[in-house]
């Protein structure tokens, strides 16, 4: 983002300028305003004249001033000249605006043709893309040609650093902490800079009922709320662990554990995220459950829902529902 | 002698008492198969009577009738009213067929994988295809009768099938039958551009996920562009473009791009909860999602500063109208449901009842054009909204049960 320039110093301090620009922010994105502050350990900056250019057009004075940056690939030239009792010096700064997209979503389940993005929970991972928007003299700069360094919660991740690394798998912070990831990238010579930051929070997983239909299928569309009325005397339900750390619902990494009005319900194994509840008179089903992994404390999620079934047809039993069967 | 006659006797009216015994049971097996059935029958929607699907024209809106119930406020050409319930029944895609005057548009059953016409004039809907393919969960439809069908197998993956149905032009009196072939197994999102039969996909790989080009039968495939990060929507506005939008998460940047020739990226728009709508001439309106409020804004070209518009809702309620204006109309939601919107919507857990809304992109103006409770108490929950191509209907799906509907732009 910034090409410091030959600086033409008059007070140097072992041959380097004792005259800097500070911009904040430090890597401004197009068609930002930033702001320029003129600082200097030697030079008494309060009773000096600060002069200010802009692409080699006067623009202020004093010790900051605050410019508006062009689109991407514009560079703005900014020159600052200070003279005064205690010296003189002036500096120059090239500005390149540029951004990063960074683009993230957890490796967490979600089922088939869900259009949100799945997010991280108890040990999951979360990739992470960044797309840098470069601009140099001769054009866009493709991530192939930038150097990326990853950092996680400040720490720098060497192994996923490097020319052209512009994506990186992250573990997922354990539960209700937050990850915070870093990219800086800059071309090889330095001249164009960028950085890009996430903070991603992690959370539970989230628990959703639906009717499974034998015509129609998973009914996505219409997830069960807390109460709900069930058109069928016999119907299936499934359960969807959304952002859960398995490859599917019926992952065997998952324990089930189904109630009906206070009853366990046993099921299949192979096919633990769904029951039938098969009524056979009026009533309420009061469905529970839980869902847990053996191998990690943090992973846990419950639900429940009520399900008013109309009278059987046929049935002439008093008892509100038949055992549960598991499908 | 008499202890033979006794055995005989005894034997006889065994035989009697298990042949009665047998007609007993097959005749309680029969009728508890006939409760099943209709059971099964209702779960569909359907009456008990079954459709004639007879004459040389095949299906008629007494069939719709008879098969689904009476559609809501709009059984005939001859009603007032401007909205019209094509199928009470779960549908899995519809499109807009041909160019002929009277629009005409073909849908894909969710149960059966049927595809079945509705024609605007005189609201007629006829069966195409009988080839069953059950629980159809998503369907694309050309311009030329062309199918995508996608269900999920027993392991969980996404099936991903192309055919091609007949128009009623050619059809006989029966229905055809859908042919085709599979593509790639585990397609995660799919879009078709209507104007150069193009197919667009997204397909998993073992680093990733690659945008692969196709036509309809799967053939010249190409793949576009590779990622990393998995989660992408496909919207494919038409003149070879193609949108990726990175799968919305309320109140978190979202990320749209316009993938160019070459593979690379042009950035369409950002902003929390991002939700897009392209257009080949370069406009674009995209919605933002965050903490329960909605903001849509429009874009008249590539390069124009984006303008906020006065309704509250996302670009997947909005569809844009053939023609040089830059017009589109979208659904609004009378009220937002859940301060997680687009989360909740995409798990089903939420719907909205909408109205109708015209945007003029050029001005950034917004006109309320249709109330759906003037014609129909059922709460209108808008997706998948579609403009037929002579700019006169509006065909929609109701989230809320995946019913089809198609309405009449014009009073």
């Amino acid at each position: 983002m910034f090409a410091a320039l030959p600086a033409s110093a008059q007070v140097n301090f072992g041959g380097t300028s004792a005259l800097t620009i500070v911009a904040t922010p430090s890597h401004p994105s197009p068609g930002s305003v930033v702001t320029l502050t003129a600082q200097s350990p030697l030079l008494d900056l309060r009773d000096s004249d600060v002069e200010w250019t802009v692409n080699g057009k006067a623009a202020g004075s004093g010790q900051s001033i605050s410019i508006k940056l062009g689109a991407l690939g514009t560079q703005t030239a900014v020159g600052v000249s200070v003279s005064g009792v205690s010296g003189s010096d002036s500096t120059q700064l090239s500005i390149a605006p540029t951004s990063i997209d960074m683009l993230w979503e957890a490796v967490s389940y979600t089922p088939p043709f869900y259009q949100g993005r799945a997010v991280p929970t108890s040990g999951t991972t979360i990739r992470v893309l960044a797309i840098p928007h470069f601009v140099g003299p001769n054009g866009a700069i493709p991530a192939s040609g930038i150097t990326f360094t990853w950092k996680l919660n400040s720490a720098v991740d060497r192994a996923q650093s490097g020319v052209g690394e512009s994506s990186a798998v992250f573990p997922a912070a354990v539960l209700y902490d937050t990850d915070n990831i870093t990219v800086d990238a800059q071309t090889p010579d330095g001249s164009i800079s960028g950085e890009g930051t996430l903070s991603i929070r992690t959370g539970d997983p989230e628990l959703v009922l639906y009717e499974d239909s034998p015509l129609f299928g998973l009914m996505y569309h219409q997830a069960l709320g807390a109460s709900n009325t069930a058109a069928e005397s016999e119907t299936t339900f499934a359960a969807v662990p959304y952002f859960a750390n398995a490859d599917s619902a019926n992952d065997p990494d998952l324990a089930y554990t189904w109630s009906v009005n206070g009853s366990p319900v046993a099921t299949d194994a192979k096919d633990q995220s769904e029951i039938t509840v098969d009524a056979q008179s009026a009533g309420v089903a009061r469905i529970r459950l839980n869902i847990s992994k053996l191998s990690d404390p943090f992973f846990g999620a419950d639900g429940s829902w009520a399900v008013s079934f109309s009278a059987a047809s046929g049935s002439s039993q008093n008892n509100v529902f038949q055992s549960p069967q598991s499908p | 002698m008499k202890t033979s006659a006794s055995v005989v006797r005894l034997v006889i009216i065994a035989i009697v008492v298990l042949a009665l015994g047998g007609l007993a049971g097959w005749y309680y097996f029969l009728r508890g198969a006939e409760h099943q059935t209709g059971a099964q029958d209702a779960a569909r929607g359907y009456g008990t009577t079954a459709p004639s699907f007879a004459g040389s024209t095949g299906s008629t809106n007494q069939n719709v009738i008879s098969t689904l119930g009476e559609p809501v406020n709009e059984t005939s050409s001859t009603s007032t009213t401007r909205l019209w319930e094509v199928s009470q029944v779960p549908v899995a895609g519809f499109g807009w067929v041909g160019s002929s005057t009277q629009p005409i548009l073909y849908f894909v059953e969710r149960s059966s994988g049927n595809v079945l016409e509705a024609n605007t004039n005189g609201d007629m809907v006829m069966r195409l295809t009988d080839t069953l393919r059950p629980k159809i969960y998503q369907a694309l439809v050309s311009r030329d009768g062309s199918i995508v069908e996608r269900s999920i197998d027993d392991s969980g993956t996404i099936i991903t099938f192309s055919g091609i149905a007949a128009s009623s032009t050619d059809a006989t009196s029966t229905p055809d039958s859908l042919q085709g072939n599979t593509l790639s197994q585990g397609i995660t999102g799919i879009a078709a551009d209507q104007s150069t039969d193009t197919l667009y996909f997204i397909l998993p790989g073992p680093t990733g996920v690659s945008l692969v080009s196709t036509n309809w039968s799967g053939a010249k495939q190409k793949t576009l562009f590779s990622s990393s990060i998995e989660g992408w929507q496909l919207v494919a506005p038409g003149g070879g473009t193609v949108v990726l939008l990175q799968d919305p998460l309320d109140g978190v940047t979202g990320y749209a791009y316009s993938v160019q020739k070459t593979g690379s990226l042009s950035l369409l728009a950002e902003a929390p909860g991002l939700t897009v709508l392209p257009r080949s001439s370069g406009a674009l309106l995209f919605g933002s999602s965050s903490n329960g409020t909605l903001s849509l804004y429009a874009q008249s070209a590539a390069t124009a500063a984006p303008a906020l518009l006065s309704i509250r809702t996302v670009a997947d309620k909005c569809a844009w109208a053939p023609g040089a204006a830059l017009t589109a109309y979208c659904a609004v939601p009378q009220s937002v449901p859940s301060q997680q919107f687009l989360d909740d919507r995409y798990k089903g857990l939420v719907h909205t009842s909408d109205q109708l809304y015209e945007v003029d992109a050029s001005a950034a103006s917004t006109t309320l054009f249709y109330d759906p409770r003037n014609d129909t108490s059922a709460p209108l929950d808008v997706e998948d909204m579609s403009i037929d191509p002579s700019g006169r209907y509006i065909a929609l799906l109701n989230a809320a049960d995946q019913s089809l509907w198609v309405l009449r732009i014009a009073q």
